[in-house]
């Protein structure tokens, strides 16, 4: 106890919190489906460094130390939730859900083009239909609106798959699901989020400002 | 001979709804060769889905980006005040706790 003391005079979680929140923060946001959730995992990740201080050793930076605990909090976070069996219902409904996007096979309308801006091609700029910064910063945000916008259950496979890039294995062992379910709730959580995204942004009130009426490489359209 | 068959089949036979579902593969490993070409082959003749294979390619490159800007602080989410304030009473509590 003597020790930790010792130990404890030279730790600050208050700086931790000024120097670490905010990229904390942003890093559970983006993979928990709302602030509170995020909040909670930030402040679990803050309580396990201030017990397991003795064990960091200073060989990685202190925001990478932080973040590998952070990690798992939200691995935690989302075992729990689907470890409860109203989850793996909700996780049975997603999956059988109609998106009447086709019928008989096909699309039962034409897909919309996506109107592009200047600076819209996919691959460099990274966002789509976006010019400058600013707005770039908009189109983050209106995606983020998106995954929030999807039924939990499909946002956390995307997170799991898209942005933590886990193996198959690994996701089905969260969810409890198989790699068949799998494959079949990225789809339906892609083709969701292609549709809110063609309605929170792309068919937004102002989007014919600043964009061009060019559409994707269809030049039929 | 059975295989090109196969693939000859699986190109001719594809709907928009199937071939929508192989756009969904994270990558070509996830796919048979011929599950491949069919949904190349599709998605070259039909512009519904040279539309919508094209804005899943955009998707899953805005997704890349978003994780990338989730790690400049404030660009994505910015945390709110009261959440801060909350965290740094607890933070302080606890260490009272075991320090005092």
């Amino acid at each position: 106890m003597g020790c930790w003391w010792v130990v404890s005079e030279m730790v600050d979680p208050s700086r931790w919190l000024s120097a670490h929140g905010d990229a904390l923060y942003a890093y559970a946001r983006l993979r928990l489906p709302d602030a509170e959730s995020a909040e909670d995992a930030v402040q679990a990740t803050l309580l396990a460094a201030l017990e397991r201080v003795d064990g960091y050793r200073g060989q990685a930076s202190e925001r990478t130390w932080l973040v590998g605990i952070l990690r798992h909090k939200i691995a935690d976070a989302l075992r729990e939730r689907y470890r409860d069996e109203r989850r793996r219902g909700e996780l049975a409904r997603a999956l059988g859900s109609v998106e009447g996007e086709f019928s008989d096979g096909r699309w039962s309308e034409r897909r919309p083009a996506w109107r592009m801006g200047a600076a819209g091609a996919p691959g460099g700029s990274g966002a789509v239909g976006v010019v400058g910064d600013d707005e770039r910063r908009e189109f983050r945000r209106a995606l983020l609106a998106c995954l929030d916008a999807l039924p939990p259950a499909m946002r956390d496979v995307l997170v799991l798959r898209e942005l933590e890039e886990l193996e198959t294995e690994a996701i089905c062992e969260v969810l409890g699901i198989t790699p068949t379910n799998l494959w079949t709730l990225v789809h339906r959580a892609k083709a969701k989020l292609r549709k809110e995204l063609t309605r929170r942004w792309f068919d937004r009130e102002d989007a014919s400002s600043g964009a061009t009426s060019a559409s994707d490489t269809d030049p039929s359209a | 001979m059975k295989r090109l068959v196969r693939a000859t089949w699986l190109v001719l036979t594809l709907r928009c709804e199937e071939a929508d579902r192989l756009r969904s593969a994270r990558s070509a490993d996830e796919l048979t060769p011929s599950e491949r070409l069919a949904e190349r082959v599709h998605s070259a003749l039909c512009t519904s889905c040279r539309r919508a294979r094209r804005q899943i390619e955009m998707i899953d490159e805005a997704m890349r980006d978003l994780r990338r800007a989730a790690d400049e602080p404030g660009e994505v989410a910015p945390m709110p005040r009261e959440a801060r304030d909350r965290i740094d009473r607890t933070l302080r509590a606890r260490r009272g706790d075991s320090s005092g």
